[in-house]
């Protein structure tokens, strides 16, 4: 027989093995890891809103959930929720973009000052780059000042003593400062500041910019922390409008797929960088379920339940990927059955069928 | 001039039946249940056949249509039997012979059943209905080896596995019970069937599940889902038990009246020999009471 090199690989590589047949809930696309998460690793977590729900399963799950930012003694629970305390390691919010994370970075190094002042919100100001973190926002701009300081800090920690960074890639479109190209979490006008076409710029980064970007973000967080082990995990969310005159669900697929991409390259570059799979266990029309809720954009809990389940025996249990068995198994395998139901039974069923 | 069509099968009967009517317009489809013995009915049934559907081995089929002088095309279909959904679900037999009624019908846990052969006390049993004693039987990992078995079952029947099976497997729980399928089920085998005996394939693809009465799920026992075992499958759980006369009832009453049921009975004269030799149950539940630390129970 003539030998070919599909000869020997794995069941994982092969579509009918590895996805038709798996089971319901088992539809597993983790099958190396680069490391694992251990109880007494700092796991830090930055990214989009799906990022929430791995750092909300690390704080549940007996794993350690870095907070290098945390919520003042005293403060009561829900007003720390409300004040994004613990929804990220650091109060930085939702960092959907690539870029939004490469500034931070080097805004928490001095690397970079934007020329962005605090945005007005009535009479208060919030933080242009975090404008959720304060719902009642910022007396003046001395005390959004004060805060920054120790956000900065707090971010600084973040980067160099997390033992694992997990990075979630959420979107390429963003809008940004014309004047020193600083990128903001939300459009201006939308939860503070004003839209100003001469001041604000939409951009839909392409997939150079946001691999160039994510090789430096990977980098310098290695530059201050040389043993982290990052996890790279794109989330599975559409997006909720684009400003591209097209279809959303296109612009959605645009974007990422560019995410996706540079994941995969980062991946390929850098030992110390994994890529976990959310993205594709919730979005691909392939999985056994489809897990996004009725409004077809967020995912349902049964669906994150799914991707944490997957995380947790890959890299905390260390459980190996494993086909579902092929060959047939002989009847009565499972022990006695019952299949001769009384008669009573099989006529109740047939005159209820008719 | 339509085919007569026999349909044949166990408590598949009746769906069966309606779907491959339904598919077979101009045939005269016409059925019967085998009730573990040949039915009274069937020979002359037979003698007119075209076409006999039935879930019997096909040599046992052969023997029987010679025997009569009949010669009806004979379409073997599966008994469909898949405990993935519902791993604690087991029936009793009496030693005596027969099956025993329990709270549900035929239907019993093994986890009860388990307790009451050992001493368990209702709260005993209650504490054991928790994920790491699922997990300890094996309950999570039920899928591969039911997919393995039902695999099994179909290999002699004219229905071809992948074709029946994986439509389904996206559609949620496909059992009512170990033993009783969904409408859904039985549409998706007269489907197969259907095709072999060339129906109109608008007729064949049509989405009569939604057309069909389900005669199994208004006249029988419904089995829970437990909500443990649902998360693994990506399903929603409760632990409610639809009884066939309609009553839903929670772990505690199912629990509660289970072991009623078997307070009047001697341990001896039920054969739970297949739990016994299942080295995961006295490791798991141990074989004395109190066997774990109370504390888990469930409601609806």
């Amino acid at each position: 027989m003539a030998s070919h090199p599909y000869q020997g690989i794995g069941d994982h590589q092969f579509w009918s093995r590895a996805v038709t047949w798996a089971p319901p809930g088992g539809l597993d696309a983790v099958v190396h890891t680069r490391f694992g998460v251990g109880p007494d690793d700092r796991v830090g977590t930055m990214g989009s809103c799906f990022a929430q729900h791995l750092s909300r399963h690390l704080a549940r799950s007996g794993l350690h959930y870095f907070v290098a930012e945390a919520a003042p003694d005293g403060m009561r629970a829900e007003d720390a929720l409300a004040r994004q305390y613990g929804v990220f390691s650091a109060r930085y919010g939702n960092v959907y973009t690539v870029a939004q994370a490469l500034q931070l970075f080097e805004r928490a190094y001095g690397g970079f000052a934007p020329q962005e002042q605090p945005w007005a919100r009535g009479e208060v100001v919030v933080d242009p780059f975090r404008p959720l973190v304060e719902p009642d926002g910022f007396a003046d701009a001395a005390a959004l000042e004060a805060d920054r300081d120790c956000h900065l800090a707090a971010t600084r920690s973040v980067f160099e003593d997390s033992d694992v960074f997990v990075f979630t890639l959420g979107l390429t479109e963003a809008w940004r400062s014309r004047a020193d190209g600083a990128v903001f979490a939300t459009a201006p006008g939308v939860n503070g500041g004003s839209w100003d076409p001469e001041r604000y710029e939409f951009v839909n980064f392409g997939i150079d910019d946001v691999r160039g970007g994510l090789f430096a973000l990977c980098e310098s967080i290695r530059s201050v922390n040389p043993d982290v082990r990052i996890l790279l995990t794109v989330s599975p969310v559409p997006l909720i409008a684009t400003y591209e005159d097209r279809h959303v669900l296109v612009s959605t697929t645009a974007s990422k797929a560019v995410l996706r991409v540079a994941a995969d390259e980062a991946h390929r570059r850098f030992d110390f960088v994994d890529y976990f799979p959310s993205f594709e266990l919730i979005s691909a029309a392939t999985t056994p379920r489809n897990h996004y809720a009725p409004d077809l954009r967020e995912v349902e809990d049964l669906g994150v339940a799914h991707v944490m389940r997957t995380f947790t025996q890959h890299y905390v249990e260390g459980r190996p990927w494993a086909a579902a068995p092929s060959a047939p198994v002989p009847p009565s395998a499972s022990g006695p059955r019952s299949v001769v139901c009384d008669e009573e039974t099989v006529a109740a069923a047939i005159a209820a069928s008719s | 001039m339509g085919r007569n069509i026999v349909v044949m099968s166990n408590c598949q009967t009746g769906g069966l039946h309606a779907a491959l009517a339904a598919m077979l317009p101009d045939d005269q489809v016409t059925s019967l249940a085998w009730l573990g013995a040949e039915p009274a009915g069937l020979r002359p049934l037979l003698a007119d056949a075209d076409v006999w559907v039935c879930s019997i081995p096909r040599s046992q089929a052969e023997a029987i249509a010679a025997d009569c002088g009949a010669a009806p095309r004979i379409v073997v279909v599966p008994t469909v039997w898949f405990p993935a959904f519902h791993p604690d679900q087991t029936p009793l037999l009496l030693r005596r012979g027969g099956e025993l009624e329990g709270a549900v019908g035929p239907y019993h846990s093994k986890i009860c059943a388990w307790g009451w052969t050992h001493g368990f006390s209702v709260d005993d049993v209650l504490s054991c209905f928790r994920p790491d004693v699922f997990a300890g039987l094996g309950y999570f990992d039920a899928w591969a080896p039911a997919v393995a078995e039902l695999r099994g079952i179909f290999e002699p029947t004219d229905v071809d596995f992948a074709g029946w099976f994986l439509p389904l497997g996206r559609r949620g729980a496909f059992m009512l019970t170990n033993n009783h399928p969904r409408i859904d089920a039985l549409v998706q085998l007269a489907r197969s069937v259907a095709v072999l005996l060339d129906a109109d394939p608008e007729l064949v693809r049509y989405g009569w599940e939604q057309v069909l009465p389900d005669g199994l799920l208004a006249s029988s026992v419904v089995w829970p889902l437990y909500p443990a075992v649902a998360d693994v499958l990506d399903l929603p759980g409760a632990y409610v038990w639809r009884l066939a006369s309609g009553e839903l009832i929670d772990l505690p009453t199912f629990v509660v009246r289970c072991m009623d049921r078997y307070a009047s009975l001697d341990p001896a004269e039920v054969d739970t020999d297949h739990l016994e030799v299942d080295p995961r149950f006295p490791a798991t539940l141990g074989t004395s009471a109190p066997a774990l630390v109370s504390g888990a129970s469930g409601g609806r």
